[in-house]
């Protein structure tokens, strides 16, 4: 288990590697566009580091976004209220108890009101981190699928995949954001001065550079790095709770429910412990799964289990 | 002979920054078994708080169980006791046996159907039954942090450092073995119980 979850990290640090160097390639490739077609005197060099210094700051930026309001953000997007604490004794309780075992701050308690079983955890960081359920999770579970469930959420903000998810998500936000100004920009400048048409061809390829980061790079690099952070977080429940059986149980109740969640998209998908978008999408959907398929997780469990019967 | 000095100049700087360093580190790892032994403090202080309750609540209902409230009384006395002397052996040894007694508590509620209906009853469950959560999760979480303390204290480079700056080994809080013997009920998964 130890050994799976070493792996696991050294892979999401992989990823991310690959998703910044991707980032600032791309801000080195707009500079190295209006340099080869731009003015021949100035060095090609200047225009690739300016470039990579632009990808840098808006990166930076969409850091301290997802700080300063990407959790907030999150929680109205899907609708989630504060957990009432006598209504919902149970689900705090449950929580402040495995925060203990796990020595962070309690987070906030959310609470959905929708029949679709579902949990996610979302939060720059452990202090200022929050856990989300639906009341279909509450009532299709008791306490000690629910503990499972809740060691899962608890680890992801343990290991700072909810920082990631929301840098990532933020940052892929942006780079739509940034490719659809370019678009719009290039249309209404064309033909203007001597270099209108090739400043306009730079402007449409940078916009492309940004739209592939948004529509193909960016959900690739979320949905390998979740899928490996969601069999972390399941490892690193069991290793909390020290019961693999109520996480199995957890997630085979879910296998057997197909209800979609009511209010979610491809961006707030990937932080939840079950695909909430199962039942509407079609193949072009689930080459972009963001969670590897619930039969492989439990497998993982079943071995687990039988490996502390034995 | 200015190569000399300075070489025992640069040894004393090194020896000096890995002893801070040390000697921060055991500092850190005190302070974090501290704390957490602290969190069991206030678990036990809130579970010794609930019983008188628990107690009166399931004596309006169950008027000839006498014996069973007695013992949790006392056990609970012994517990309150025990806690200050604040040693960790001898308070995890009154607080299992505190555990033992509640547990038969909820086992002669379960023979009284009105009392398992009263609003009032099944809000002191629920607010037992996660102090005793919380607990466990407390007890795991100082005796990892315990046992990290100890390895610290007990090992090379810091092991010369500990026992000048009084850095002594602290002791675990133990589980309930009593409490590991109950089966654990699972109808859905025939991996969970443990047949081998």
């Amino acid at each position: 288990m130890y050994e799976q979850i070493a792996r696991n990290k050294r892979r999401s640090v992989l990823y991310v590697g690959l998703f910044i160097v991707v980032w600032l390639g791309a801000g080195a490739l707009v500079g190295w566009l209006a340099a080869v077609s731009g003015n021949v005197d100035a060095p090609v060099g200047n225009d690739v580091v300016l470039g990579i210094t632009v990808a840098a700051m808006i990166a930076a930026l969409g850091i301290v976004v997802s700080f300063l309001s990407g959790q907030r953000l999150i929680l109205a997007v899907t609708g989630a209220h504060e957990a009432d604490p006598v209504q919902y004794a149970q689900l705090r309780h449950l929580v402040e108890a495995l925060a203990l075992g796990d020595g962070v701050p309690t987070p906030a308690v959310y609470v959905i009101d929708d029949p679709s079983p579902n949990a996610f955890a979302t939060g720059f960081s452990p202090a200022h981190a929050s856990i989300t359920v639906t009341t279909g999770l509450l009532t299709l579970m008791d306490r000690e699928e629910l503990e499972g469930v809740i060691g899962h959420e608890l680890s992801h903000i343990k290991n700072y995949d909810t920082r990631l998810l929301l840098i990532v998500t933020t940052l892929v936000g942006m780079a739509g954001l940034i490719a659809s100004i370019l678009w719009r920009n290039a249309l209404l400048i064309r033909g203007r001065g001597r270099d209108g048409g090739q400043f306009t061809v730079i402007v449409i390829a940078a916009g492309l550079v940004f739209g592939a980061i948004a529509v193909l790079f960016g959900p690739l690099i979320r949905l390998a790095l979740s899928r490996r952070r969601e069999s972390l977080a399941d490892a690193s429940s069991v290793e909390l709770t020290r019961n693999p059986v109520g996480l199995l149980r957890a997630l085979r109740a879910l296998q057997a429910d197909e209800q979609p969640l009511a209010r979610t998209n491809h961006a707030t998908a990937a932080m939840f412990i079950n695909n909430p978008l199962h039942g509407r999408e079609g193949f072009y959907s689930h080459l972009f799964d963001t969670h590897p398929p619930l039969e492989e997780r439990i497998a993982v469990l079943e071995g687990m289990a039988h490996g502390l019967t034995v | 002979m200015w190569g000399f000095i300075i070489t025992v100049a640069v040894v004393a700087i090194v020896i000096a920054v890995i002893g801070t360093w040390a000697y921060n580190s055991m500092v850190r790892r005190r302070n974090r078994t501290n704390e957490a032994w602290s969190q069991i403090e206030v678990e036990l202080e809130r579970r010794h708080d609930l019983i008188p309750n628990l107690v009166e609540t399931v004596k309006g209902y169950a008027t000839h169980e006498r014996g069973t409230f007695d013992a949790v009384t006392q056990a609970r006395s012994a517990a309150i006791a025990a806690g200050a002397t604040r040693d960790p052996n001898q308070i995890s040894v009154a607080e299992n046996a505190l555990g033992s007694t509640l547990r038969s508590l909820f086992a002669v509620a379960e023979a009284y159907p009105s009392l398992r209906a009263s609003e009032n009853f099944l809000a002191l469950q629920e607010e037992l039954t996660a102090t005793e959560d919380k607990l466990e999760y407390a007890r795991r979480y100082y005796n990892t942090s315990t046992r990290d303390y100890n390895t610290v204290i007990q090992t090379f480079p810091r092991v010369v450092l500990a026992r000048p700056f009084g850095f002594v080994a602290l002791g675990y809080f133990l589980a309930d073995n009593e409490a590991k013997q109950v089966p654990r009920v699972d109808f859905t998964s025939a991996t969970a119980t443990p047949t081998e």
